[in-house]
Formats: C-alpha cells, structure tokens, sequence
C-alpha cells in the first residue's frame, strides 16, 4: 500500500517535472545564463568587438564616480516614488469605484485598461503631440482656466513631470485589474455583517476591504517599483536625442543603453545593469521583510 | 484547472524552442542554394531595392535575393548582436560612420580583389565616398548613394517678405539679413530653424573650414575657426530668428517647416517627398558660402559579411547593384542620389518642381568628418556638449574649452 502510493507520487512528479522543463529551459537560457553573462562582462572592458579583458572592479569604480549616473538615480528615484505612490493610489480609487455596480462598468473598465495593451511606442507618440507646447490639447485646456502651459516636453523643470504623466496613466489600468480582481475574492458575507453591525462604506473599506486587499495590494506595489525603476522606452521614444532638456529625464536603463548600444562600451553598460539589478533586489527584499507589518493573508 | 495552466505553458514554451531551433535551421542551411538576403534601414527606399534586386535576377536566375527591411533605430543594435554572434545577413547597408568599427572587428568582407579582378571602374564614384568606403587601402563597401544637404525655403514667405529666392551667389550674411527680414514675431513666424540636429551647425564648420577632428584624432573643438562657426550658429537663436531649442522639443524644425512657421531649413537631399507633400510652396538652393562652399555629403555603401556562405554570389549582387543599370533604376524610382557617374539626370527630372539638381552639384564640395576608431566613444558627448551650447545652457567659449578637454581625454584614451 505504502510502496504503491509512492510509486504513484513519483510518477506523477515525473510528469510534473516533464511539463516543467520546457520553461525551465527557456527561462534558464533566456533569462538566467545571460544575467550571469553579463555579470562576467561586467568585470571586463568588453567593447565593439574586440576580446574583453578582466579590468576587476573598474567598471564599478567609474559607476559611483560618474555625475551622469548621479543625476540619472535621481531622475529615476523621483520618477519612481511619484509614479509607484500616486499610480497605486489612483488604481486603487477606480478600482473602488469599478466594483461598485454601475451603468457602462464594462466600458470604462476597458478603457483604463486599453493604455496596457497600446505598444509604449504608440502612447509615447500620441502624447507628444497632446503635451505639445504651443499645439497640444492639454495646453490648450489649461488655457481655459487662465494657465499659461509649460513646455512639457522642453524645459528641464517640467520633463520629468511629463514623463511620470504618462507613465502613471499607462499603467494604471493594469494595477487597476489586478486589485479588482483581489476585491472580487473577498466574500460578501463580510461586507453584509457589517452592514448588520452598522458599519458605513467608510468603516467598510478600511476595516474589510484594506486588510483583505493588503496580499493583492503588496504584489501591486512590489511589481510598480522593479517596474518603474526600469523605466526607459517612455524617455526614449517620448524625447529625441536632441531635446536640450532630455538630462532631466535620463533614467538609469537610459544610460545603460546608450552606453552599450550607442557607445559601444559593453562592459561598463553591464555594470550598470548588474549594480541596478542589486539595488531592485535589495529594494524587493526589504519591502518582503516589511510587509508582516501591514499584509494580512488569513481571509 | 492548475494542470491545465501548466500543460498550455509547457505547449507554449516548447513552441518557442522549437520555433527558435527552426530559425537557427533555416538561417544556417539558406545560402548553399544561391539564395542572400540584404537588410536596408529604409521602408521608403524598399520599393526601389526590390526593383533593382529584380533586374538582377532576371539576369541571375539562379540566385535568389530578399530584402528585409530593420527600421533605423533598431539597425546598428540588431547589426552588433548578429555580427558578435557571426550571423548577420550577407549584404547590408553600411554608412561610413560605422565602417571602421566594423572593419576592425573583422565583419566584413574585403572587396578589393574582386574589384581588381572584374575590374570594376571605382573612378565612376565620387572620390569622397568611396575614400569614405575604404579603409587600410581596402575598399569595404561598394558605394551606393550619397545626400547632400541643401538651403530649403518657402516661397510663399519669401515673396510676402519680398526677399528674392536664395541662389547660389549667397553667403553667410546673405543668410543673415534674410532670415532677419522673414522674422515676423507677431504673427509667430521665424526666418529660419537652426536646429541642435547637426545638419545646420555641420555645415556652418565645414564652411568655416573646420571639423571636429583632423585625420589623426588630434580636436579642432576649442580652435578660433570653430568659434565663429558656432557663434554664427548661436546668433540665429540670440536673435530670435529661430524658435528656441526648446521650443523644437515640442514642435520638431521639420514641422516648423512644413507648417509654414519657419521660412528656411539646413535639411537633405532625403526629404523632397516629404516637404513637397507638406502643402507649402518650397524649393531649395545651394547652402550659402562661408569662407569655403561647403555641404555635409554622407555616402552609403552595399557591404558583405565576412562569414557569408556564398562570397561569390554576393559580390556579383553587390557589383550589380552598385554598377550602372541598378543605379539608373534608382535614380528613376526616387530613391536615393545614385553614387554611380552620369546616373543622376533621372532623379532630377523626378523632382521637377524643385531645384533638385543642386544636390547633385554639390556633391562637388561635399564634406564629411573624419570617422577615426573613436568616433563612436566621443560623439554622444560632442553632440550633447553643442546642443548644450545652442540651448544657451553654456556659452559659446567656455562651452567649446570644456568640450574640447572631454572629447580630447576620451579620444587618446581610446588610442592609447
């Protein structure tokens, strides 16, 4: 009887194991054996194509001497806490408000979600032309509130403000699905005995809905910051190279790539890649150890 | 449900796999049949290689030619990775500019015997682009095309202005008083576009007779000729004859252009489709005189890779498609300047409207930087260094001193 059982568990981890091995494969070969590429490359002065020469640490060393990877933190640290705290607040709010019964839920609920399924490259254009200066809608809207618009897109003060504008609205909607979705699980068994107790829809959401919601909500957040802190195709297609205010934007994958794919410097584009890689690391671990004080997964 | 899940991830990701391997097999096993693929940057310019591609296999039938098209911004990025994994298409397109990197990395393959043996005439191109083809005595490339860049105008603002159409008896104060007088604030309108997008100040330099390197890497940054050429550059925005360069982060200068905003523009030989398109009444002149008569000239050229499987056929495809009858149909179709000698009438007689040939003749004057090995490490930081410059975040001099240093140090570090 005993033997009997195992034998049948082991099989059927075999076949487990079967079904596995393709993305297993995939992944280790698509993802894991170029990231322990590229911390090889990252210790050497790979460039063009000529044979790369362990250099040790010198690529690091240039990294924390570099006032263009200065300034590029800092762009993508503001970018990151402003996009990571008010896009989950706002997906938060619609989808409070999209899981309430209402006329059309169905069609606004596409709508939010329809900037996730638009290439960047396409939302970065359309944008371009609504933040235009002297022609966009936006400015124009400003202007029947008496508001003399910036010039989004060429002063340094307001580029970065552009830039989190529409990374913000494109990833909303996707956020918004998924604490939807967490919503829909908790049972409305919980929200009618509180409505028996007395409870308001105020008192409903903070004492049900948050610490039920709290699982959904950390992996939104966790997600936002690797995302955000990754930002690059918005910058890069939204700016031209030329754009004099484009310092105020550059992000630390902005840089990566110009230093790998347009100046050729490999070794050093892969430092700066495995020092990101770290930093998101260290960034996930702390939020897991911070989340037992505030994430509820007992329902 | 879960196992479900897991068997259409497993379905999925075998797919992959197996799609992956089916691509490695059919790029590896293409070439033993006759068969090449040449990749171009150009969507617009497809049409026309397919054309030329054409001709030469009806006179090849036993070689096959595709042509794929990688868009620009994607083509030198794609190229690295497939040339590091020795994969890259037979034929390519190839700009002087990127030649040596790719010469010294051993990617492609040298022509010089084969021009040798069929003695094919390269006194038929013009000098400049075939030295710009070439390198260690060797020719790299096979020259395809050449731009040339020209004074582009609206007439329509020219006559209300009434400045006379610009010819090629001007010169730099020409430019000067012109786009003073076709400066019309009021009614937003600028007498020209002096853009941070290196056609403009480019060819202000080269007029001035001075570039950003000589032959040797030795920077020509910080000299008293550059200077002026920037100066001269900068008084257009000082003045206001221009829209700021921030303001041309908002609205592109081709736009100012085209929607009849800005009354001249420094731009290429590659944009008659476009502007005539634009609903504006244009036409274009020879650049203005500096101290010499000077135009930024880039050549483009049909390379080989080094590891192609069928060498022979491809260097029959390339010298066909440089040679006189595929230039003449590139001339016919728009595509490009043809590089090829006495080929050019049939572009010009394509664009009637306008001042075409001027392009042409330029060529005679043509200019363009000296591309040595680091040209690649130092030009982001020369190109951001101006911009900074003609934004007026730096000024001129201590602009110019500061970027000479950085460009100096990265340029004999290179050498080094």
């Amino acid at each position: 009887m005993h033997s009997k059982r195992m034998k049948r568990l082991d099989s059927r981890a075999a076949w487990g194991y079967v079904f596995v091995l393709p993305t297993l494969l995939f992944v280790l070969i698509m993802n894991i054996w170029p990231i322990i590429n590229s911390v090889y490359i990252s210790f050497t002065d790979a460039s063009g194509f000529s044979t790369p020469h362990w250099i040790g640490f010198g690529n690091y060393v240039k990294i924390f001497h570099s006032s263009l990877i200065g300034s590029a933190s800092i762009n993508t640290v503001i970018y990151a806490v402003v996009s990571v705290v008010v896009g989950t607040f706002l997906s938060l709010i619609l989808a409070v408000a999209l899981n309430e019964k209402m006329k059309g839920r169905a069609v606004f609920r596409t709508l939010y979600f329809l900037p996730v399924v638009s290439t960047p490259a396409a939302i970065a254009m359309v944008w371009r032309w609504l933040l235009n200066k002297d022609f966009g809608l936006v400015n124009y809207v400003l202007s029947f509130f008496g508001i003399k618009g910036p010039n989004w897109m060429g002063d340094p003060h307001w580029v970065l403000t552009a830039v989190i504008i529409v990374g913000i609205w494109s990833g909303i909607g996707y956020n918004m699905i998924i604490l939807l979705g967490g919503m829909q699980d908790i049972p409305s068994e919980y929200y009618e005995a509180a409505q028996l107790d007395g409870a308001g829809k105020t008192r409903q959401f903070f004492n049900i809905t948050m610490p039920l919601l709290s699982p959904t909500l950390f992996f939104v957040l966790v997600t936002s910051v690797i995302g955000s802190l990754q930002v690059f195709d918005l910058i890069f297609v939204m700016l031209d190279k030329s754009n004099p205010a484009i310092s105020s934007a550059r992000s630390i994958v902005y840089i990566f790539y110009d230093e790998t794919f347009a100046k050729g410097n490999q070794g050093y584009g892969a430092a700066i890649a495995v020092v990101l890689l770290l930093v998101i690391l260290v960034l996930t671990m702390i939020m897991m150890k911070l989340q037992k004080k505030w994430v509820t997964y007992d329902k | 449900m879960l196992k479900k899940k897991s068997l259409l991830g497993a379905v999925v990701s075998a797919a992959l796999l197996f799609g992956m391997g089916a691509c490695g097999n059919s790029s590896s096993g293409s070439s033993s049949s006759g068969e090449l693929t040449m990749t171009i940057w150009d969507e617009a310019q497809k049409k026309g290689m397919e054309e030329m591609t054409q001709a030469f296999m009806k006179e090849n039938p036993n070689v096959k030619v595709k042509v794929t098209v990688t868009p620009f911004d994607q083509y030198f990025t794609k190229l690295e990775t497939q040339a590091r994994g020795n994969n890259m298409s037979d034929v390519f397109w190839m700009p002087p500019e990127y030649l040596p990197k790719y010469v010294n990395g051993d990617k492609l393959l040298d022509m010089s015997e084969d021009i040798k043996k069929d003695s094919v005439d390269m006194g038929k191109y013009p000098k400049s682009v075939v030295e710009a083809l070439s390198k260690n005595g060797k020719v790299w490339a096979m020259p395809k095309d050449y731009s040339t860049v020209g004074l582009w105008y609206n007439k329509t603002l020219f006559d209300k202005a009434g400045v006379s159409y610009p010819d090629d008896s001007w010169g730099w104060k020409d430019l000067a008083s012109a786009a003073e007088k076709l400066t019309n604030k009021a009614a937003g309108q600028y007498g020209i576009v002096a853009d941070n997008d290196s056609n403009f100040y480019s060819s202000l330099m080269y007029q001035n007779n001075v570039k950003v390197t000589d032959a040797n890497g030795k920077s020509e940054i910080d000299t008293p000729a550059m200077h002026e050429a920037l100066n001269f550059a900068n008084s257009f925005l000082k003045k206001g004859y221009s829209p700021s360069i921030s303001d041309q982060a908002s609205t592109t200068p081709d736009q100012y252009f085209e929607s009849g905003k800005a009354a001249m523009i420094y731009s290429g030989s590659w944009m008659p489709s476009e502007y005539t398109a634009s609903g504006q009444k244009v036409d274009v002149a020879p650049l203005p005189k500096g101290k010499i008569r000077a135009t930024p000239m880039a050549g483009l050229g049909y390379a080989i890779a080094k590891n192609t499987k069928n060498a022979d056929a491809a260097w029959k495809y390339v010298k066909f498609m440089s040679g006189k009858t595929a230039n003449e149909i590139q001339a016919k179709t728009k595509t490009a300047i043809p590089a090829y000698e006495g080929t050019q009438d049939a572009i010009i007689k394509a664009w009637p409207d306008i001042n075409f040939k001027s392009f042409v003749d330029s060529s005679d004057y043509g200019t363009a930087p000296y591309y040595i090995d680091a040209w690649e490490k130092f030009k982001t930081v020369w190109g951001d260094g101006v911009g900074d410059i003609l934004a007026g975040k730096t000024p001129v001099d201590t602009g110019l001193a500061s970027l000479n240093k950085q460009v100096q140090s990265i340029i004999d570090e290179y050498q080094k």
